[in-house]
């Protein structure tokens, strides 16, 4: 095709030149496509989206040939289902959670005192004194209990005066003893 | 010429009465539905559009098949027109690689004059463009051609050389020049 120039003369197509070109004309402008089978051109590659609009009938589907196709899917989210729990799955599931709050529950009544030993099962073998909130814990939950004593005497209402050995002496006296040694005297030499 | 389908079908049936209505109809509705909007690949978008939904249609039995699929066509053509943003193109060119070998060059002269005769087509009126289609795209005769625009045949031939002529013209006042 050319345009025509200034110093052409116009172009006066005949009836025989306008038939070729008419001709030729629809003979390009049919789509190669158009030759192609319905089903192998579109419905096969268009079967996964109309199955999809079946499924939910709010999809449109455009098609635009067995080149060119687009889906505008819009997947309602209230519509995507999660897969059913068999009963079987959900008392599983169900068992599962009473055994861990069983064994909770032993943990937790294990970590508590032992009735009538004074102290706590968790405190380490070697360590002559309990834990401050072990002790505590005991005190509270356990106001009854009798405790061991660590000294003679320590149970009675005045500790100062009890005897601490078998020469007398008490705790109030042992308070008053200078414990800094006396000026020894010079040896004589 | 014209199938019907008086009794409904089962799918097998179905599909592959719609196999064999494609392969004979779907040129011809092609270019009536052309004669419309003078777009190919508008037009071929209309068929895939009616033999599509002929497909999902479970109503009633259609009497002509046909005449169906040339009204759905149309009226697609027609909400596609109004809406004009609705239209879906092909890659162009990129179809027809394989059965259109032509060098770059040549293949760039071809289209554009194809584009202007497209556009030469699009303002003829629609009566006489829908005479050359048939004419030229279909190779119908002018018998046929006055059985299907209910004329006859001598109007037909005056409508025909009178479209010709108005299409030079109009291809000329572009400034077209056929080599």
């Amino acid at each position: 095709m050319t345009k025509n120039l200034a110093n052409t003369s116009p172009w006066n197509p005949s009836d025989e030149q306008m038939d070729r070109l008419l001709t030729d004309f629809f003979k390009q402008e049919v789509p190669v496509a158009l030759s192609h089978e319905f089903s192998a051109s579109v419905r096969e590659m268009a079967a996964p989206l109309i199955e999809g609009r079946q499924a939910w009938p709010g999809t449109a589907v455009h098609l635009a040939g067995p080149v060119l196709m687009s889906a505008d899917v819009h997947l309602p989210m209230a519509r995507t289902e999660l897969p059913r729990r068999s009963v079987a799955a959900k008392m599983t599931v169900a068992g599962t959670l009473a055994a861990v709050v069983v064994c909770l529950f032993v943990v937790t009544s294990a970590n508590r005192s032992v009735p009538g030993s004074g102290e706590s099962v968790t405190s380490r073998p070697d360590s002559a004194l309990p834990s401050k909130t072990a002790a505590s814990s005991d005190r509270d939950s356990l106001p009854e209990e009798s405790t061991m004593l660590v000294s003679p005497g320590a149970d009675q209402r005045q500790p100062g005066q009890t005897v601490l050995g078998s020469d007398g002496v008490t705790l109030e006296e042992t308070e008053g003893v200078d414990l800094r040694p006396a000026a020894l005297p010079l040896p004589k030499n | 010429m014209q199938k019907n389908t008086p009794e409904p079908l089962d799918d097998a049936e179905r599909r592959e009465f719609i196999e064999c209505f494609y392969r004979d109809h779907s040129r011809e509705l092609w270019a009536l539905f052309y004669s419309q909007c003078s777009d190919p690949d508008r037009a071929y978008d209309a068929v895939q559009e009616a033999f599509l939904r002929f497909f999902d249609y479970r109503g009633e039995p259609i009497r002509d098949a046909r005449a169906w699929l040339l009204r759905v066509g149309q009226n697609w053509l027609r909400d596609v027109a109004r809406k004009k943003s609705n239209s879906c193109r092909l890659m162009p060119g990129l179809d027809d690689l394989e059965a259109r070998p032509h060098l770059p060059d040549a293949a760039m002269v071809i289209s554009e004059k194809q584009t202007e005769i497209r556009s030469a087509l699009a303002q003829m009126n629609e009566d006489d463009r829908k005479v050359l289609v048939m004419k030229y795209s279909l190779d119908w005769s002018t018998a046929k051609i006055a059985t299907a625009m209910d004329s006859n045949a001598a109007a037909i031939d005056m409508r025909l050389s009178r479209a010709r002529r108005r299409l030079a013209e109009i291809l000329v006042e572009r400034g077209f020049e056929n080599d």
